[in-house]
């Protein structure tokens, strides 16, 4: 498997110079027009010159980092991950994924719970029992402080009015 | 003025007012702390919030209620920065850099001390400065329009970006890549959209806290979790005895804090910069002057005490072109507008002349408030530090959720959390792969403005607008022709540092 | 153990500071009122101001959010979106709510997604210069203004803004061309002005007063007594309104006619409450409050009228 040369510089660079090509492409259907006032453009600049730049730094730098920077030593090579890091990293990343989904859906204290509930128990050496209580202590606490002495928001439970006697849970 | 100065001591000191004054400083820097200690919820947003309390108090005690409530603000949003990693403001996020490296080897407190008295000897030398130089700071202000803004921030972006680690290749075109987020959204110009595939929550852009809050923070935490089991075992070891900054350690930190203040109170006094940017460059500065750079990002102290110097150097200065001009000069001192204006007073030219002492007494307070806030600071940090000393499997789901929170309440905008993820898995990529996001947080923060005052320039130039440089715009031309030399040093000096660092990686690598 | 008992304390305190009084009717909880702009601009302070005083008359309070965003689309779009029940309000005005839907594709529709509950009061713009200008007439800018070809460099506070539309307005009925730089809101083209990098602005009259005798301000759009007395532009000779802001309070379209009658009742006890009066004399504003219903009938006519003015400035 000799890809020695396949250095992640090379592969940057590379990136680099795709996504410079990309948006050269997608220029003229991303950009609104401006409007004319009296004749005269309202936008100071062409509305395409600064993507054009942005384009064009993109492909030299992608250029140059291929070219002359791909035998560098320092900060070029590719990183060493266990098995077991991408494990773990991947369902991190999987949990924070569906809670950012379910947030709004499920209301903060309820997703924040379950969050807690899940990753503290996934990251090991803790009682069941305390992991629990501070999942749902927590995320109360969090909500109580932003909305009633900040005033700002967290969406609340899912469920229209939640009321426990005089009080209401918006 | 001088007697409108003299005259502000008795209007300050006199009765029973001066403790009314003292407490509401207090109660402001409490809050302040508080609000800037929960990431996503901005100083700007506190005092917005408590803005219509101060209308009710006297002006006197009011107004540095409110001013309580921002200082305390910008030293809060250090705090989780440092010990978590998540930057509580734009302007922690330098203080994320060597912040939770120094908490994992047991020395939050140490941290959080540096920062807290780099943070006040900035504060009140830049306030002791303002006091001074009022009236000249206030010229600044009228000599900088757009030509000069946008030299400027060009010459910002270049130099952050020159002193990034790693290859200059790949700051590039994290640099690039930044500018290229920026676009994303409307132009600041004329708000015509740009690259927003038709997708509603893109047209405002793409939004600041939240990326920030992914790119810096999401990947500590996904770091930390790479060996869940080795980790947690250890954690608990360190945090037994808090260490306190000593005094030995304070003193090294000297030539630091007293750069960073220059860098901090020279921006200030450039209206449209920004805490932000000061930070990075007093970061910045601090590595290239540094005789080993190679320590910064790794726990070094000095990574703590520049950027919290320089972002609150930034004070002082920012409230001059509202206090001399009436001109606020970023959304902060529009609030404070807003409760002068509400208290009857119209700061402006005719208020320096009509109430000189006053607005003197209101800037003494601003130095009183430094000297209660180091006071304040130093009894709340060993209880924020001991936050950190739970398990870490409570820790990190904790922080996720608190990370949440607070990136939602930015916007009220559910959106904001998919940018949240997207750009925490995208910052531990790029984490993975040595790439140093600096210059792309660095772009994407300034590239806006650069853009607005670029095509200021552009429309004031009329037709000619090299023309309109040369004759009518000396400083901007000067700044310009200098930006290139300055970058040029500059990269010479990270080349040659990169050649001794590859030059030993090298004989590491034939010793084996 | 020790963090658990925090949080337990913490969290009760929290509990406890928001049970509030059981109300049987419209309030029971806080309204939510959205300004699609960013803070401590005049809408904020305007808002911060009336929303501090209101509580005593509606029963319960407003908490403004900000929501800011291209251009105001998103704090607009999110109201449009919200429930219609009457704790959702979007505090605006009037160039973001009958003038943008001509120039931009807005994902809503301002006139039939919208209600109008009331206008809480108007600011007229006034044209200004230096104090050291040689301009002591709007008659005199304009002649220079033509003999300059189009060079002569004036400001405006942002794209289809609140200062920039009155601007093309005057010119266009003035037939003169010159070049109009933007800058970020009205503070930023005042230091623009005050340096000198453009000849003359518009502006609130509650930001020229602050500059004392540094500017002189040339024409208002309306009487302004504070500035004393410039020319009004109507007598001048510009037909219609122009150069006012209106901050409007909006309602979801859907939104129970009852509710609104009470936010429009506690509205107007508040703009007779002293305190509320005094307030709003210091930031410069007036308290001119216009019942929903008879602001309809502005909404739509403004516009029609912005219709047409954008299809002349857009014909180049």
């Amino acid at each position: 498997m000799n890809f020695s040369y396949l250095t992640p510089n090379l592969v940057t660079g590379f990136l680099s110079v795709l996504l410079g090509l990309v948006i050269i492409y997608l220029i003229p259907s991303q950009l609104e027009q401006p409007v004319l006032i009296f004749g005269q453009s309202s936008a100071e600049t062409d509305p395409e010159l600064f993507p054009g730049i942005v384009a064009v730094l993109l492909i030299i730098f992608g250029f140059y980092t291929a070219i002359f920077d791909r035998k560098a030593l320092i900060f070029n090579s590719w990183p060493e991950i266990s098995k077991d890091s991408i494990k773990n990293v991947s369902i991190t990343i999987l949990c924070i994924t569906l809670y950012s989904i379910l947030f709004e859906k499920l209301g903060f204290v309820i997703s924040s719970s379950f969050l807690i509930l899940f990753i503290g128990n996934f990251l090991g050496s803790v009682r069941f029992t305390s992991l629990l209580i501070i999942a749902i202590i927590f995320p109360l606490s969090v909500f109580s402080l932003f909305v009633s002495v900040m005033h700002v928001f967290l969406p609340a439970f899912p469920f229209y009015e939640i009321r426990i006697g005089n009080f209401l849970l918006m | 003025m001088f007697e409108s100065f003299l005259n502000s001591f008795p209007l300050l000191f006199s009765g029973g007012s001066f403790l009314s004054v003292l407490s509401a400083i207090c109660i402001g820097l409490l809050i302040g702390l508080f609000v800037g200690a929960l990431p996503g919820l901005t100083t700007l947003m506190a005092m917005a919030i408590v803005l219509p309390i101060s209308f009710f108090m006297e002006p006197l005690i009011g107004i540095p209620f409110l001013i309580g409530v921002y200082k305390g603000g910008i030293f809060g949003g250090s705090i989780p920065a440092i010990l978590v990693g998540l930057p509580g403001t734009g302007a922690s996020v330098a203080t994320t850099f060597d912040g939770p490296p120094l908490t994992r080897l047991g020395k939050g407190r140490k941290a959080l001390e540096t920062a807290l008295y780099s943070s006040v000897i900035g504060d009140l030398s830049s306030d002791f400065v303002t006091i001074l130089l009022i009236g000249p700071i206030a010229l600044v202000a009228l000599l900088i329009g757009p030509p000069e803004l946008a030299a400027i921030l060009f010459l910002s972006i270049l130099i952050i970006s020159s002193t990034s680690n790693g290859s200059v290749g790949k700051n590039m075109i994290m640099l690039a890549v930044g500018l290229l987020l920026a676009l994303i959204g409307q132009d600041p110009i004329g708000a015509l959209s740009r690259f927003t595939f038709d997708i509603f929550e893109l047209r405002a852009g793409i939004p600041l806290l939240p990326m920030l809050i992914g790119l810096f923070a999401i990947p500590e935490i996904l770091l930390n979790i790479e060996n869940k089991s080795k980790n947690f075992i250890k954690s608990k070891l360190n945090l037994n005895k808090e260490e306190k900054l000593t005094w030995n350690e304070f003193k090294k930190l000297r030539k630091t804090i007293f750069r960073s203040t220059v860098i901090g109170t020279s921006i200030g006094m450039i209206p449209g910069v920004g805490q932000v940017v000061a930070a990075f460059v007093g970061y910045a500065a601090a590595k290239n002057a540094s005789k080993h750079p190679e320590r910064f990002g790794k726990g070094e102290l000095e990574g703590i005490a520049a950027p919290e110097a320089a972002n609150n150097a930034v004070n002082g200065p920012t409230l001059v072109p509202l206090l001399t001009l009436g001109i606020p000069g970023d959304n902060i001192t529009a609030i404070l507008l807003g409760a002068f204006v509400a208290h009857g007073l119209r700061p402006g030219p005719q208020l320096m002349n009509e109430q000189g002492s006053l607005i003197f007494a209101i800037m003494l307070c601003m130095i009183i408030a430094n000297v209660l806030f180091l006071i304040i600071g130093y009894f709340t940090i060993p209880i924020f530090s001991k936050v950190v000393s739970i398990k870490k499997s409570y820790l990190l789901p904790l922080t996720i959720v608190f990370a949440f929170a607070g990136s939602f309440v930015f916007r009220h905008n559910p959106a904001d959390l998919y940018f949240l993820v997207i750009f925490g898995v995208f910052g531990y990529i790029l984490r993975k792969l040595s790439f140093d996001v600096t210059p792309l947080v660095m772009a994407f923060i300034l590239a806006p403005p650069l853009e607005y005052a670029f095509g200021q320039t552009m429309s004031l130039g009329n037709e000619n607008v090299l023309m309109y440089l040369l004759y009518e715009k000396p400083i901007a031309t000067f700044i310009l022709c200098v930006t290139p030399l300055i970058t040029w040093k500059l990269w010479q000096r990270s080349k040659k540092l990169r050649q001794v660092a590859a030059e030993t990686t090298e004989d590491i690598r034939n010793n084996n | 153990m020790n963090n658990l008992i925090k949080f337990l304390i913490i969290s009760l305190l929290g509990f406890l500071s928001v049970i509030s009084q059981s109300q049987a009717q419209y309030p029971e909880k806080p309204i939510t009122m959205v300004i699609p702009l960013g803070p401590g601009g005049s809408h904020d302070l305007n808002a911060r101001v009336f929303t501090s005083i209101v509580p005593q008359y509606l029963g319960n309070a407003i908490i403004v959010k900000l929501v800011p965003g291209a251009s105001g689309q998103t704090g607009t779009a999110m109201v449009a979106q919200a429930k219609p029940d009457g704790y959702t309000l979007l505090f605006t005005h009037n160039y973001i709510d009958q003038l943008q839907q001509h120039v931009k594709k807005l994902p809503y529709n301002p006139l039939k997604d919208f209600k109008a509950v009331a206008r809480m009061n108007y600011s007229a713009a006034c044209m200004i210069v230096r104090s050291d200008s040689k301009h002591k007439t709007l008659k005199s800018l304009f002649d220079e203004a033509k003999s300059s070809k189009g060079k002569m460099k004036l400001g405006h506070s942002g794209m289809w803004g609140a200062t920039m539309v009155p601007m093309a307005q005057i010119l266009s009925w003035a037939k003169v061309q010159v070049n109009l730089t933007p800058f970020k809101g009205g503070g930023p083209s005042m230091q623009g002005l005050l340096s000198g990098d453009v000849e003359a602005i518009l502006q609130f009259p509650s930001g020229i007063n602050a500059q004392g005798d540094k500017v002189r301000t040339l024409a208002c759009g309306a009487k302004e007594k504070s500035l004393g007395n410039p020319p009004v532009l109507s007598d001048l000779g510009f037909p219609g309104q122009i150069g006012y802001m209106d901050r409007i309070i909006l309602a979801p379209a859907g939104t129970p006619d009852d509710r609104i009658k009470i936010l429009q009742s506690a509205l107007s006890k508040l703009k007779d409450d002293k305190t509320f009066k005094k307030f709003m004399k210091r930031l410069g504003e007036n308290t001119a409050y216009m019942n929903g219903p008879e602001y309809e009938k502005v909404r739509a006519d403004k516009s029609e009228k912005y219709k047409d003015l954008v299809k002349i400035m857009t014909k180049g």
